[in-house]
C-alpha cells in the first residue's frame, strides 16, 4: 500500500480559505527547542481545538554531515564518527560498521572478540532502555522516573568506562576486534548489576505499568497497523509492537546470539502500551542473555589484525545491518579501491520510525502526541545524521 | 494593629460612628504590609523545603551552595526576579497582560484574611468565612484566563482555555463539599467550625460521610492548586510553560507566589474543616498526655496539621503522572460530582437522624 | 521470517467494572507511592547517590582508561620519551588534532622537534595511542581541562628535545653527555591552524 507524505508547502498552498480564517483549524508549530526533548525535532501541527488534523515533521536542524565526512576519512576513522548519531547505545553503531568492513573482507573473528561484542551490545540496550523509560515518565509528567533511569544507566556507565575508556563515545568495536581487552574485575561487576537491576524492573512496573493514568493515556492511542508498520519501513520494537516478530538478532545471527537462549518480544496490536511493555520485557531478556554469557568468555585475543594496517575495501557494493536498540541501522559501503569509501550510507532506524507519526497521530490530542513520539524512542541525530 | 479577640469586626465598625477615614486607611494598611511580610517570608520557606523535598524524592540534594545548606536559595531567586527585564510582546493586549498577575495575586491576598491561627490571631473573623474563601479563590481563574488570552501566543492561550474548563468544573466540587460539611457543623465562621471539633475532628466522627467528603476535596483541591496530576495548565512537559509563558521578572514572580500562597490557604481549609484546626490532639482519659498537648501553642498545631497536607500534596505531585484533559472533565461530571451529591444526601441523612459521633 | 521457538506477547490491560476499576486504581496508586516514599526515606536517613564535586575530589576515582589528555610516556617532562617523530599519530589522526614539527637532530635521524595537540579538536577517539609503532603516547585521566582562554588549548607535549629512549638503550654512556634541553621556541598560531 503507498503512503501519501505532503510537504508543508503544499498544505499552505491548498488551504481552504473560509475554514482556516474561521478560527476553527489553526497551525501551530511545536519547535525545535522542546520542553520534552528527544533532540531538535519541529512539528507543525494542523489543530482543531485539541484535535490534530495533519502533522508534518521538518528535520534538519542537526545535520551535521556524517556520511560526507565519512568520503574524506578512512573506514577506520569512519567508526568513530558513527558514535555520534544514536549516541545512547554507541557500541552498537560501531558495530555495524565494523561488521560490514569484515564481511566485506571476509575477515574471520574468533570467539572472544564475538562474546565481548555481544555482551556490550546488550549493556548499551539496557542503558538505552532504562533512560527511555526515564525519558518516557518524564514526558508524561512524572519527574522522578527519569532521575530513576539516569541512576540506573550510570551505574552501568562506570563499568563500560571503566574498559572501554570513555563514557558516551566510546569508539570500542573496530573492524577486526574490539580495541581494549575487557578488565579483570568486569565480570565481578557485571554480575552484581544483575542482581541489582532485576527488583529495580519490578519497583518500574510497580511505578509506572501499574499505574492506571498511564495505562489510560497510552492504551488504543496511536495504532500503528501491521500493514502500515511495514510500508513505512518501521523497524525495531515499533515494529514487533504491531505484531511482526521480526528481530535481527534471531533472524541474521551475528555475533552469539545463535547460542544464547532469550526471546523474541512482540505485541499485539500496535498501540503505545505494546511499544511500551515491550521494551520493558526486552531489558529482562538482555540481562538474560548476559547472565548467559559472562561467565563463559572464550581465552583468544582482542584484536585480530593490527591496527595500523591499512583497510582497502575491493571494488564493489557491500551492506549489512544490525539490531540497535531502536530498530535496525543498516550500513551501505560503495567502494571503489581506496582508501577512503567512496560512498558510505547509514540507514537509520529512527528515521524511519518517525514519519509512522504522520500517520498514527491524526484525530488525537496533544498529549497523545507527546505520549506517541515518547513511545517511538527517537533520537533525532540519528535521524538527522 | 491585630485584634487579639475572637469577632473583631464588630470592634471596628462601632455604632458611634467615630472610626474617621484616615483610621480606617491606616488599619488596610497595616493589614496589607502584614500580609505581605507573611507571604514573603512563607513562600520564601516553602519553595525551599519543596525543592529539598522534590530532591530527596528523586535521590538528589536539592539546592544546598548558596548559604548554610542552601537556605539563602530562595532569597537569590527572588533578587533575580526582581532584577529581571520586563519584556511584554508586540501585539500583546498591554492592559489585560498588566492586570492578570495582580488579579492572581489578589485574590490570594484577600483569602489570606480569613485564616484563623489561633483563636486569638485572625485578621478578620466574618460570619460566613468559608463562603468568603471559596467567592474569593474564584478570581483566580479570570487571572489565568487573561494571562493566557492577552499573551498573543497560541501555547498560552491552549493552556489557559485547558486551565479554565478545569479549574470551573472542580470548583463544583470543592463547593458540594463544603456544604457536606456545613451539614455536620451548622454554621459558616470559621472559627465556630474549629470549635465544634472539641470532641474530636469531623473526619472520624461522621464516618464514611467525611471521609468521602474528604477524598473528594482533596483530590478537587490539588486540581484547583494546578498540580500534577492536574497540571495541564502549565504542563512542562508539552507547552512550556503554559499561561505564563510570556512573563518575566516580578510579575511571573506575582504568579508564582499565588500559587504557593494558594497551596497554603487550601491545605488550610482541609485542616480547619476535616482535621481540627487549632485544635491539640487529644485522647480521653489520659489528662497528663492532654495537657502536654494543651501546652504547645495553637498556631503551631495549626502549621503541624498543615505541613502535613502540604507534605501529602507534594508526595503525589512527584510520583504521579499527569491527566489528559478528556480524563480529568471526566473524572470530574462523571465520578466526583454524582458521587458528592449522593454523599450529601447521605449527610443530611445521617445529620437528622443523629447517626454520627458525639451527637 | 523463520519460525521462533520463543515468542512472548504483550499483554493487554483487562477491563473492569466501576467497582474494580476503583479498586486497581488504590492499589496502583498506593504501590507507586509507596516506592517513591521508600526512596525519600533512603535519601533523607541514609545518602543521596549524588557525588558533590569539588568536594570529593580526594576520594574520586576515576578509571585509568578514561580519555582527558594526551601525553607522551616519559619520566617527567624534561627526560627521553620515545617519539621519534614518525608522523603516524598525525596521519591517522581524523581531524588533524596532531602537527607534528620534526627535525634531523644528534643522532643523525629524524627527532622529535614538537609536538602539537590540539584539545579544542581532538574527539579521543584513540586512534594515535593505538597507531603509534612506538607505543609513546597515551591517555592520561585528570578531567579537569578548562581554562578561560581558546588559545591555551593548543598543547606543545613535549619539552625535551633529542633522541628518543630507544638510543639511550644503545649508547648508554651517552646519556650523561648528551643532554639536551632547549628552550621553547615560539612558534606562531597561524602556522599551526594553518595546518591542523
Amino acid at each position: 500500500m503507498t503512503i501519501q507524505l505532503k510537504t508543508l508547502n503544499e498544505i499552505l498552498h491548498n488551504l481552504d480559505e473560509k475554514k482556516h480564517w474561521g478560527t476553527k483549524e489553526y497551525f501551530i508549530n511545536m519547535g525545535p527547542q522542546h520542553p520534552s526533548s528527544h533532540g531538535v525535532l519541529r512539528f507543525v501541527l494542523k489543530l482543531e481545538g485539541e484535535i490534530i488534523k495533519e502533522i508534518i515533521p521538518i528535520l534538519g536542524y542537526i545535520h551535521r554531515g556524517i556520511e560526507k565526512i565519512g568520503e574524506s576519512v578512512s573506514y577506520r576513522n569512519f567508526v568513530h564518527l558513527t558514535d555520534r548519531c544514536d549516541y545512547f547505545s554507541s557500541i552498537i553503531n560501531n558495530w555495524a560498521v565494523s561488521r560490514t568492513i569484515e564481511q566485506a573482507l571476509n575477515m574471520e573473528t574468533n570467539d572472544r572478540i564475538e562474546t565481548i561484542r555481544t555482551i556490550f551490545a546488550e549493556i548499551q540496550r539496557i542503558q538505552s532502555h532504562t533512560m527511555w523509560w526515564g525519558v518516557f515518565g518524564m514526558d508524561l509528567g512524572a519527574f522522578t522516573p527519569f532521575f530513576y533511569g539516569f541512576r540506573d544507566r550510570e551505574f552501568l556507565t562506570s563499568i563500560v568506562e571503566e574498559t572501554c575508556g570513555s563514557r558516551l563515545t566510546m569508539n570500542y568495536i573496530q573492524p577486526g576486534g574490539v580495541l581494549y581487552d575487557i578488565k579483570s574485575n568486569f565480570i565481578k561487576r557485571i554480575k552484581q548489576y544483575i542482581k541489582y537491576l532485576r527488583p529495580r524492573i519490578e519497583e518500574y512496573e510497580r511505578l509506572i505499568s501499574d499505574n492506571v493514568i498511564v495505562q489510560k493515556r497510552t492504551e488504543n492511542i496511536g495504532i500503528l497497523t501491521k500493514e502500515k508498520a511495514l510500508s513505512f519501513g518501521s523497524t525495531g520494537p515499533v515494529l514487533r509492537a504491531s505484531g511482526v516478530p521480526l528481530d535481527l538478532r534471531k533472524n541474521d545471527s551475528y555475533g552469539v546470539y545463535d547460542k544464547v537462549k532469550f526471546s523474541v518480544v512482540i505485541g499485539t496490536k500496535g498501540d503505545s502500551w505494546d511499544r511500551y511493555w515491550i521494551r520493558i520485557e526486552e531489558m529482562r531478556q538482555s540481562l538474560n542473555i548476559i547472565e548467559q554469557l559472562v561467565d563463559n568468555i572464550p581465552a583468544g585475543k582482542h584484536m585480530v589484525t593490527k591496527y595500523t594496517t591499512k583497510i582497502k575495501l575491493p571494488v564493489g557494493y557491500y551492506q549489512s545491518s544490525i539490531e540497535t536498540a531502536r530498530g535496525i541501522l543498516g550500513i551501505f559501503v560503495a567502494s571503489n579501491g581506496m582508501e577512503n569509501p567512496y560512498r558510505i550510507h547509514m540507514r537509520s532506524p529512527n528515521y524511519n520510525n518517525l514519519w509512522s507519526i504522520t500517520d498514527m497521530a491524526v484525530g488525537l490530542k496533544i498529549s497523545d502526541l507527546v505520549t506517541i513520539v515518547s513511545t517511538l524512542d527517537l533520537i533525532i541525530p540519528d535521524v538527522d545524521r | 494593629m491585630i485584634n487579639y479577640s475572637v469577632d473583631n469586626f464588630a470592634n471596628l465598625v462601632d455604632n458611634s460612628n467615630n472610626s474617621t477615614v484616615i483610621e480606617v486607611a491606616f488599619y488596610i494598611l497595616s493589614i496589607f504590609i502584614t500580609c505581605l511580610i507573611f507571604i514573603s517570608l512563607f513562600v520564601m520557606v516553602v519553595v525551599y523545603i519543596e525543592r529539598k523535598v522534590a530532591a530527596a524524592f528523586q535521590c538528589r540534594v536539592g539546592p544546598n551552595r548558596v548559604g548554610w545548606k542552601g537556605i539563602l536559595q530562595s532569597v537569590a531567586d527572588l533578587l533575580k526576579l526582581l532584577t529581571k527585564e520586563k519584556i511584554t510582546p508586540l501585539y500583546s493586549d498591554k492592559f489585560l497582560h498588566f492586570i492578570s498577575p495582580m488579579l492572581c495575586i489578589s485574590a490570594s491576598f484577600m483569602t489570606l484574611l480569613i485564616v484563623p491561627f489561633s483563636p486569638h490571631i485572625q485578621i478578620i473573623n466574618i460570619d460566613m468565612g468559608i463562603l468568603y474563601w471559596s467567592a474569593i479563590s474564584s478570581l483566580g481563574i479570570l487571572g489565568i484566563l487573561l494571562a493566557g488570552w492577552s499573551s498573543y501566543n497560541k501555547w498560552s492561550l491552549i493552556s489557559a482555555v485547558r486551565a479554565a474548563s478545569q479549574l470551573i468544573s472542580y470548583e463544583l466540587s470543592i463547593i458540594l463539599s463544603i456544604l457536606t460539611m456545613i451539614i455536620f457543623t451548622n454554621t459558616l465562621n470559621i472559627q465556630k467550625i474549629v470549635l465544634s471539633q472539641l470532641n474530636g475532628c469531623w473526619i472520624w466522627r461522621g464516618h464514611v460521610v467525611t471521609l468521602i467528603a474528604f477524598i473528594i476535596f482533596f483530590i478537587a483541591s490539588i486540581a484547583e492548586l494546578n498540580k500534577i496530576p492536574f497540571d495541564l495548565p502549565e504542563g512542562e512537559s508539552e507547552l512550556g510553560a503554559g499561561f505564563h509563558t510570556e512573563y518575566s521578572g516580578m510579575q511571573f514572580a506575582f504568579f508564582f507566589l499565588a500559587e504557593y500562597v494558594n497551596l497554603f490557604i487550601t491545605s488550610t481549609i482541609i485542616v480547619i474543616l476535616f482535621l481540627g484546626g487549632w485544635l491539640p490532639w487529644h485522647i480521653s482519659g489520659f489528662s497528663i498526655f492532654n495537657e502536654l498537648m494543651d501546652s504547645i501553642p495553637p498556631i503551631m498545631w495549626l502549621l503541624l496539621k498543615v505541613s502535613m497536607i502540604i507534605f501529602i500534596i507534594m508526595w503525589i505531585r512527584w510520583t504521579l503522572p499527569r491527566l489528559r484533559i478528556d480524563h480529568l472533565i471526566l473524572l470530574e461530571w462523571k465520578f466526583l460530582l454524582p458521587t458528592s451529591l449522593a454523599n450529601m444526601v447521605l449527610a443530611s441523612f445521617l445529620v437528622l437522624n443523629n447517626l454520627y459521633f458525639y451527637v | 521470517m523463520k519460525e521462533h521457538a520463543n515468542i512472548i506477547v504483550a499483554p493487554r490491560i483487562k477491563p473492569e467494572s466501576t467497582i474494580g476499576f476503583i479498586y486497581k486504581t488504590v492499589l496502583s496508586l498506593k504501590g507507586g507511592l509507596m516506592s517513591t516514599l521508600k526512596y525519600f526515606f533512603k535519601s533523607v536517613f541514609v545518602s543521596t547517590i549524588t557525588m558533590e564535586y569539588p568536594e570529593n575530589k580526594h576520594r574520586i576515582k576515576i578509571a585509568d582508561r578514561f580519555r582527558a589528555k594526551l601525553v607522551l610516556i616519559s619520566k617527567n617532562l624534561s627526560s627521553p620519551h620515545k617519539c621519534t617523530g614518525c608522523k603516524v599519530c598525525e596521519k591517522t589522526c581524523p581531524n588533524k588534532s596532531i602537527y607534528i614539527m620534526s627535525h634531523k637532530g644528534i643522532s643523525q635521524k629524524i627527532e622529535l622537534k614538537n609536538f602539537i595537540w590540539r584539545l579544542d579538536a581532538c574527539t579521543f577517539c584513540n586512534a594515535c595511542v593505538i597507531a603509534c609503532p612506538f607505543d609513546a603516547l597515551t591517555f592520561k585521566n585528570n578531567f579537569e581541562q578548562a581554562v578561560y582562554d581558546r588559545r591555551l588549548l593548543i598543547y606543545n607535549l613535549n619539552r625535551y628535545i633529542g633522541p628518543p629512549q630507544s638510543y639511550f638503550k644503545k649508547n648508554t654512556a651517552k646519556e650523561n653527555s648528551v643532554v639536551l634541553l632547549k628552550p621553547y621556541e615560539k612558534i606562531s598560531l597561524q602556522e599551526i591552524l594553518g595546518k591542523c
